[in-house]
């Protein structure tokens, strides 16, 4: 028996070991590509170690520090409180859909999913968003139109249904409200899923260029990410437009693979603090005794 | 009770939240066609209503440009009554930010474009305001000045002037670059005299290889040196004319000799080993390769073999020559860098008494091209140079993206980019040759709209049989490639194509007499 | 007997019946409605709105004239005519995403699966904690950076595979012109990115199981290995099926990224790895026509839709719960 559970077990630490490293190795080559001079890019590849190691990727992409720390403050506040707003309005979404009992279910999981399969396209997006809604140039259009998401919905209701159905009569025969039963139990007892949606919905506010690119114009108001492309597609530009020899000169020390490498570290820096912090609420046990309570 | 009032309250309070929200969405967010006048009209006492115009450019926004902007509607408080609203896209993104504003019918005023750019896509949905009357009305001068450079012909689309195009003159005949120095450093002579056809390039390819076996001799099979061999002008869609026939008969350029010859010489380049296998997914940055020395010449033109570069090498320059210079090739069209007015504008009177004013006034070209003096460039005789300790990487104006459209050769000073009389040494050897000749198609362009299918796959087709051709790598020997693509391009609906666009020209050439 | 008796009691009232049962419902479920209403608003205006942008699919749109201005293009299905029109290279690069999209969801939900339930058995807290973040990691990393990678390891003359061949006495081999590896090299990039990200999930899922289950397991002398297979798993299978669902209703759009940065872009590779996103953006890059485009987009909805209802409607039967709608 105690022989089996070593093999097994081995065999697991094993698997999830090498799968991290083979995780890892690939990311220290993109630190140590972000600060490799593109001369030894081209002559040596990139390696982990660069033999000169130079900061001249990191230093072209904060060149402009004012505009990076107000691309940071708006990246920030529409990532807390986008996640927040998203999180609940997902959630709650998720709760009505998980209440089998509900007039209309069927509808309204067609509505929501046909969200997800069907689009319009780009051009009449805008135009509601620019056009109807005037989301223009507003911190709000950053969070809104990405704020409810089908696919969040959908994961949400399933662990929802999850929860023992004892707990929702119990409740309603205590006079309870849906929204009590939503906020005082179901919140409490789904930690592990609202981690989960908190951390996509979080990465997927921190990471996102597009809403900037298509509905911010002012580039006081520009998210982090948007701004470093900015920044990148200029350089790029310069570097292929071979004018004057000073320009030419200076543009040959920003190292083209080395910046896309440091735009990498960049966006991920503080976003990768967020997984083990949410960590702790991947308990298990948590239902334990919660049917009998 | 009280358990349903404590519901109910907070189902208000989760209603007052979103409707809070939509509020705060709705006003208009300033900026966003905020115009107080109509139609820049003047009123009895011929005083200008103020207005705001809405410039949209190319690249980065620097620190300054808002603060030069002022500066120039502060200049211009008499003559134009405006404020600018200037907005800057990233380069990568511009053609389709471009599209997606002009296709939801966005408000803007002027915007930066090129041939290379999205201007042929703009146009095709009619995005452009038509200038037929207001260009010479209210920009005497620039109209003028097309006239006389026969520019004029370009900026049309269906018969309307559509843009206003920039005014230098250049012409991007092929030439072939080499690492001068190594070259003569390895004992190789070169006769620039008769060196003429991609016979004497392959010549002076094997030496290079035989003497830097190590090195990247060079990156490609340039095509348009066979284009002036054979006296070829590329309409777009891979499509072409023979410079030399008066009916300008469209022809499929993979059928003609000029794409045969030129897919065997890159598939014997390649063999050779001139060019390298992993050339297309390497990703290696090519102008570092060549700073590097890595990589010891290309195919080029007149502007960039003119210009120095980050040489890494003490030494290093470029030698250069023609081929096939007594081949016809037309001259760069005015078409490369233009600016256009909105279809949406409300104020293109304004806007083009500002581009009129640029071409009289020197100070407000200065202004607009170098900003500030003291803040944003400092005067070194002529010359418009960086204020000490900037330089174009932290530039706070000079530099800006789309100032090309805006060049004008009467009071360009000589800057970082460009030396005194660049310019003018370009426009020389644009006339300078007799084969440089003006496009007879200027003005032209093929409306795809109803074959918009069949040009669809051609184009698909083509850059996916072309990418290979050009650095020796197809599926095949050369002759199989060129000749699986003539059949593939015939399949694919290519006599619809070649009807229509000759229709289309045809009617463009009657239509001309 | 009493049930028809009732029944043939209801059988006069049925209409009216109906009615109060509809009253009666949206009474008692009025203020699940309420709750719903901030979903369905947003829904609404983001999706459902710019919806009526698909009829761009069948006009020929000018953009003075705007989308219901414009013409209806003639014949009205002729921007779809790229997609159905004896094209071989549009055929198989529909085939491709199917087939691509379809060994990714498999593939990427087993070894997710698998990677969430190694997890689950480790005890080791600091290991646990450092490896998921670990495994986090390519998500960040860019198809753009992956793709430099990508070249670096199977590239002809320098590539790190290539050296090793050699070194061991063998031949090179031309990865970037063979399309039969492809499918294999671009599994493993998928699921090497997102392998970390989806096991969160069921991470979730599995946190969520009353672990009084595992320990009258253990009472009873189950092993791990057992424990897992029969409590775990089939605990697993509704947030499973859902992820399936949900992965089967984008089966048609591919990660742009993935394919187009990865390969290289290498027309030789097209026969494998050309799905339709790539396809359509070589064809429309000097076009740009939007009504193409937005065909294309149609077409893909359409066929997902088709493909996730009738999904749909084999789980129902099996798990109910589990169905998305």
């Amino acid at each position: 028996m105690s022989r089996k559970l070593t093999l097994g077990k081995l065999m697991v630490y094993l698997f999830v070991g090498l799968f991290s490293l083979a995780c890892l190795y690939p990311f220290l080559m993109v630190i140590g590509g972000s600060l490799t001079t593109q001369s030894e890019v081209t002559n040596y590849g990139i390696r982990v170690f660069p033999h000169k190691p130079t900061l001249a990727a990191y230093k072209a992409l904060f060149i402009n520090r004012s505009a990076i720390i107000s691309g940071y403050k708006v990246t920030i506040f529409v990532t807390v409180v986008g996640t927040a707003m998203s999180l609940f309005v997902n959630s709650m979404m998720g709760y009505v859909l998980s209440r089998k009992k509900l007039r209309f279910r069927r509808f309204i999981n067609l509505y929501v999913l046909i969200t997800m399969l069907f689009s319009g396209g780009m051009v009449p997006w805008y135009m509601v968003c620019v056009h109807y809604l005037h989301l223009k140039n507003h911190i709000w259009a950053l969070i809104i139109p990405s704020m409810c998401s089908a696919w969040y919905i959908f994961l949400l209701r399933n662990y929802f249904t999850g929860i023992p159905e004892e707990m929702y009569e119990s409740a309603k025969i205590d006079g309870a409200s849906e929204i009590t039963i939503f906020l005082r139990i179901y919140l409490q007892l789904s930690k592990p899923v609202l981690a989960t949606v908190t951390l996509f919905t979080a990465l997927g506010y921190w990471n996102d260029w597009w809403l900037g690119l298509m509905l911010i114009e002012k580039s006081e108001m520009q998210p982090l990410q948007m701004l470093l492309r900015n920044i990148i597609s200029n350089i790029q530009f310069l570097q292929t437009m071979q004018s004057s020899p000073q320009i030419q000169q200076l543009m040959a020390t920003i190292p083209g693979d080395g910046i896309k490498m440091a735009l990498v570290i960049i966006t991920t820096g503080p976003i990768i603090l967020l997984y083990p912090l949410l960590q702790r609420y991947f308990i298990k046990g948590i239902m334990v005794g919660a049917v009998k309570g | 009770m009280k358990k349903r009032f404590t519901f109910i309250a907070r189902i208000v309070l989760c209603l007052v939240l979103i409707s809070a929200m939509l509020v705060s969405c709705s006003p208009k967010s300033e900026g966003d066609s905020g115009n107080d006048s109509d139609g820049g009209s003047q009123n009895s006492s011929g005083k200008l209503d103020p207005v705001t115009l809405h410039f949209i450019f190319f690249g980065d926004k620097k620190a300054e440009t808002d603060a030069v902007w002022d500066a120039i509607a502060e200049y211009t408080k008499d003559t134009l009554n405006a404020t600018f609203d200037v907005q800057f896209i990233a380069g990568n993104d511009y053609k389709d930010k471009i599209l997606v504003k002009g296709s939801t019918g966005d408000v803007w005023d002027l915007n930066f474009d090129g041939d290379w750019l999205s201007y042929y896509q703009m146009v095709g949905k009619d995005a452009y305001m038509v200038l037929d009357d207001l260009l010479p009305e209210y920009a005497p001068t620039l109209y003028a000045k097309y006239q006389e450079s026969g520019a004029i012909e370009a900026a049309k689309s269906k018969g309307h002037i559509v843009a206003v195009p920039w005014t230098m003159v250049m012409n991007n005949r092929p030439l072939f670059q080499w690492r001068g120095d190594l070259v003569e450093e390895a004992g190789i002579t070169v006769d620039k005299d008769s060196f003429e056809t991609v016979e004497d390039i392959d010549a002076l390819l094997a030496q290079m290889k035989e003497k830097y076996p190590d090195k990247k001799i060079v990156e490609n099979c340039g095509f348009d040196m066979f284009r002036a061999k054979y006296n070829l002008m590329d309409i777009g869609h891979s499509l072409s004319v023979d410079l030399n026939d008066p009916e300008l008969k469209v022809i499929p350029i993979e059928s003609t000799q000029a794409y045969l010859e030129r897919a065997q010489w890159a598939e014997k380049w390649q063999d050779a080993g001139y060019m390298w296998k992993d050339i297309l997914t390497d990703k290696l940055d090519h102008n570092d390769l060549i700073n590097q020395g890595l990589l010891i010449s290309k195919f080029g033109t007149h502007e960039f073999a003119n210009q120095n570069r980050a040489w890494v090498e003490e030494g290093a320059r470029w030698d250069y020559a023609y081929v096939y210079e007594d081949g016809l090739f037309a001259n760069r069209t005015p078409l490369a860098n233009v600016v256009a007015i909105s279809a949406t504008s409300e104020n293109p009177e304004r806007t083009l008494m500002f581009l009129n004013m640029l071409e009289e006034d020197q100070k407000l070209y200065d202004m607009v091209h170098y900003g500030i003096e003291g803040k944003t460039y400092v005067l070194n005789g002529e010359e418009a140079v960086f204020p000490e300790g900037m330089n174009a990487s932290n530039s706070n104006y000079m530099e800006w993206g789309g100032r090309w459209a805006l060049w004008k050769p009467q009071f360009m000073r000589p800057d970082a980019s460009y030396s005194e009389g660049f310019w003018t040494r370009e426009k020389e050897a644009a006339v300078g040759n007799p084969k440089n000749v003006v496009s007879p198609l200027e003005g032209f362009s093929f409306d795809i709209t109803a074959v918009n299918t069949e040009v669809s796959r051609r184009d698909q087709i083509y850059t996916d049989a072309d990418k290979l051709l050009d650095v020796g790598l197809g599926d095949g020997t050369a002759e199989e490639v060129v000749q699986k693509l003539i059949e593939d391009q015939k399949a694919a609906g290519l006599d619809i194509i070649v009807a229509e666009a000759q229709k289309q020209i045809d009617e463009f050439l009657k239509g001309k007499k | 007997m009493k049930l028809h008796k009732q029944k043939a009691e209801q059988k006069p009232l049925d209409r009216s019946n109906k009615f109060k049962k509809l009253i009666y419902d949206l009474k008692t479920g009025w203020q699940l409605y309420i709750m719903a209403l901030p979903a369905m608003l947003l829904l609404f205006l983001f999706a459902y709105l710019p919806m009526g942008g698909l009829v761009i699919a069948f006009k020929n749109f000018n953009f003075r004239k705007g989308i219901f201005g414009s013409d209806w293009m003639d014949p009205w299905y002729k921007n779809f005519k790229i997609i159905f029109d004896h094209n071989d290279a549009a055929t198989s690069a529909i085939r491709n995403t199917l087939i691509l999209n379809f060994i990714f969801i498999v593939g990427g939900t087993i070894f997710a699966l698998s990677l969430a339930l190694a997890f689950n058995e480790i005890t080791h807290k600091f290991f646990k904690k450092l490896t998921q973040s670990l495994t986090f990691l390519p998500y960040f990393i860019s198809t753009v950076v992956v793709g430099i990678f990508v070249s670096g390891i199977f590239g002809y003359d320098h590539g790190t595979i290539n050296s090793l061949l050699v070194n061991l006495g063998f031949d090179k081999v031309e990865f970037y012109m063979k399309p039969s590896y492809w499918p294999v090299i671009l599994l493993i990039v998928n699921i090497w990115k997102g392998a970390g990200y989806s096991a969160v999930v069921y991470l979730a899922t599995i946190s969520g199981i009353d672990s009084s289950y595992y320990e009258a397991a253990q009472i009873d002398g189950a092993s791990r290995w057992q424990q897992m297979w029969y409590i775990s798993l089939p605990l697993l299978r509704p947030t499973v099926i859902i992820l399936t669902l949900l992965a089967i209703g984008r089966i048609m759009n591919a990660d742009f990224g993935l394919f187009y940065n990865v390969t290289g872009d290498m027309p030789v590779l097209y026969s494998a790895t050309d799905v339709l996103d790539t396809y359509i953006y070589r064809a429309l890059r000097m076009t740009g026509d939007i009504g193409i485009s937005s065909a294309t987009g149609f077409f893909q909805s359409v066929v997902s839709f088709v493909l996730v209802i009738t999904s749909n409607a084999i789980v129902r039967r099996y798990e109910k719960d589990a169905a998305l709608f």
